[in-house]
C-alpha cells in the first residue's frame, strides 16, 4: 500500500498526463463522429450568445462589403421582376394566375459563428425554433450554397457546413446526370466531383448547379465553377475540382431555405417504399 | 507572495484565449496557414508552477480554445503533449536553468538563439499533433505535412513577436 502511494506521488504528473490525454482522446472521438456531433440546447444557446456580440462588432467593420453584396443581389433580383421583361411577340400574353405555386421560401439569418479551417466545419446562425427552422433545411448565400441545418435550439441553429467530410451534394454540370460533390478537407475554396461520365463535355469555367434531386437547396442554384478536370486512368469518370462560389471566410448573412414541397415529396417516397 | 504571478498568468490566459478565438481562428491563408498563439502560455509558463498544475492549465486552455471550433479534444491533446515534454526541452536548450526558481521565462534571461529554437520546436510539436489528429487519414498526410510546416512558421513568428513586445513593455 505504501509503495503504491509512493509510486503515485512520484509519477503523479505522468499519471495525470495520461488520464488527461485519454480524456482528450475521448473528446476527439465524440466530436468527430458525425452523429454524435450534435450540440445540446443549452450549450448552443450559450455559445450563440457569446459569439453573437463579437460578430456584431466584426460585422460593423464589414458593412461596406455587406452593402456591396446586397446591392448586387438587389440588382440581380430586380432583373427578375416582371417589369424587367419586355414582351416581344404580340401573340403572347402574361396572365397572372394561381398556377405557379412557390416551392421554396427564404428566411434571412445572421451568422454568429463560422469555422472553415477544420476537417468538419459548422456554423451557428441566429434563428431557431422561434422562426420555425427545422433540421434538414438548406442554407444558401446569394451566390452559393452553405450547408444544411443540423440542430435547432430556441433562438439559434447549427448548420453542417459544406466544408464537412460527410458532405454530399447532388449537383449538375452541363448535361451531366446528377452527380455528387464532396469536400475532401483541404481548402475552403474547392470541392470535388468524382463521378462525371466521360461523355459529358466539360471545360474550365463551366458552372456547377444544384440538381433538382436534392430538396435541401432550390434546383439550379449556383454552387461553383469547374476549375480543373482530368480523366482517371482506367476509369470512365472525370474527377473534377470545383471552385466554390461561396466565400466561407466572409459570411455575414445567409438565407435558410424552407422547402415547402418537401413534406409532400417525402410522403410520396414513403409510399413507394411501403409498396415495394 | 506568488499571487501576483498567478494573477498575471490568469490575465495572460484570458488574453491568449480571446486573441485566439476572436481573431486568429478567423485567419486562414492559402488553406495552409492557421496561426495559433495560445501555446505561448505554456511556452512561457513560470518554472515554479508545478507540473501537474501546468497539465491542468493546458487541458483547460485547450478545451476552451477548441470549444469554439468544435475541436476541444484536438487542442487539449496537443497542448497537453507540449506541456508534458516541456521540462525535457528546457533542460536540452537551457542547461543552466535553475528549475526551482520562480520566475518567468523570457528572452533577456536566456540566449536569443536558444530561445528561438525552443519556441519553434514547441510550436512544431504542437502543430504536428494538432494537424495529424485533425486529418486522421493517410491520403491527406502530404497536405497535413505542408500545413504543419507553414503554420509552424507563421505561429512561431507571431509568438516570438508577441514575446518581444511584452518584454519591451516590461523593460
Amino acid at each position: 500500500m505504501r509503495n503504491l502511494f509512493l509510486f503515485i506521488t512520484k509519477y503523479f504528473a505522468v499519471i495525470l498526463f495520461v488520464l488527461l490525454e485519454m480524456w482528450s482522446g475521448w473528446l476527439i472521438v465524440n466530436e468527430s463522429d458525425y452523429h454524435n456531433s450534435s450540440f445540446n440546447n443549452t450549450a448552443l444557446s450559450m455559445r450563440g450568445s457569446v459569439e453573437e456580440w463579437y460578430s456584431d462588432m466584426r460585422l460593423y467593420f464589414r458593412l461596406r462589403r455587406v452593402n456591396d453584396s446586397l446591392a448586387s443581389e438587389n440588382a440581380r433580383l430586380r432583373a427578375l421582376l416582371p417589369d424587367a421583361y419586355m414582351i416581344q411577340s404580340d401573340s403572347a400574353k402574361v396572365v397572372l394566375d394561381s398556377l405557379q405555386h412557390p416551392a421554396f421560401k427564404f428566411l434571412m439569418a445572421r451568422v454568429v459563428s463560422n469555422t472553415f479551417t477544420n476537417q468538419n466545419n459548422y456554423l451557428i446562425i441566429n434563428k431557431g425554433k422561434d422562426f420555425g427552422i427545422q433540421s434538414g433545411w438548406g442554407v444558401v448565400v446569394n451566390n452559393g450554397i452553405v450547408g444544411v441545418v443540423k440542430d435547432v435550439s430556441d433562438h439559434y441553429s447549427t448548420v453542417l457546413s459544406l466544408l464537412h467530410n460527410k458532405t454530399k451534394v447532388s449537383v449538375r454540370v452541363n448535361k451531366s446526370n446528377f452527380v455528387s460533390m464532396t469536400w475532401k478537407g483541404m481548402n475552403a475554396s474547392y470541392a470535388e466531383i468524382d463521378d462525371i461520365a466521360k461523355h459529358v463535355p466539360l471545360k474550365k469555367g463551366d458552372t456547377v448547379f444544384t440538381s433538382s434531386e436534392t430538396w435541401f437547396y432550390p434546383p439550379g442554384y449556383m454552387v461553383g465553377r469547374v476549375e480543373k478536370f482530368e480523366l482517371n486512368e482506367g476509369s470512365n469518370f472525370y474527377s473534377v475540382k470545383v471552385k466554390l462560389s461561396t466565400d466561407f471566410a466572409n459570411m455575414n448573412y445567409v438565407y435558410v431555405v424552407n422547402p415547402l414541397m418537401r413534406a409532400e415529396v417525402d410522403s410520396l417516397k414513403a409510399k413507394t417504399k411501403s409498396d415495394e | 507572495m506568488n499571487s501576483q504571478l498567478y494573477i498575471r498568468l490568469a490575465l495572460r490566459f484570458a488574453l491568449y484565449v480571446l486573441l485566439q478565438i476572436l481573431v486568429l481562428n478567423h485567419v486562414e491563408l492559402h488553406g495552409l496557414m492557421n496561426p495559433y498563439i495560445y501555446p505561448l502560455l505554456i511556452i512561457l509558463l513560470p518554472l515554479g508552477v508545478p507540473r501537474w498544475g501546468g497539465l491542468i492549465i493546458a487541458f483547460v486552455m485547450g478545451y476552451i480554445v477548441g470549444y469554439f471550433t468544435n475541436a476541444s479534444g484536438l487542442h487539449a491533446a496537443a497542448l497537453l503533449a507540449i506541456t508534458f515534454i516541456r521540462p525535457t526541452l528546457l533542460r536540452l536548450f537551457f542547461p543552466g536553468l535553475n528549475e526551482e526558481e520562480f520566475g518567468e521565462l523570457n528572452l533577456t534571461r536566456t540566449s536569443t538563439f536558444n530561445f528561438v529554437i525552443y519556441v519553434v520546436s514547441m510550436v512544431l510539436i504542437h502543430h504536428f499533433i494538432l494537424f495529424m489528429l485533425q486529418v486522421w487519414s493517410l491520403q491527406l498526410f502530404g497536405w497535413a505535412f505542408m500545413k504543419i510546416i507553414f503554420s509552424t512558421i507563421i505561429s512561431s513568428i507571431l509568438i516570438l513577436l508577441a514575446e518581444y513586445l511584452m518584454r519591451n513593455k516590461k523593460a
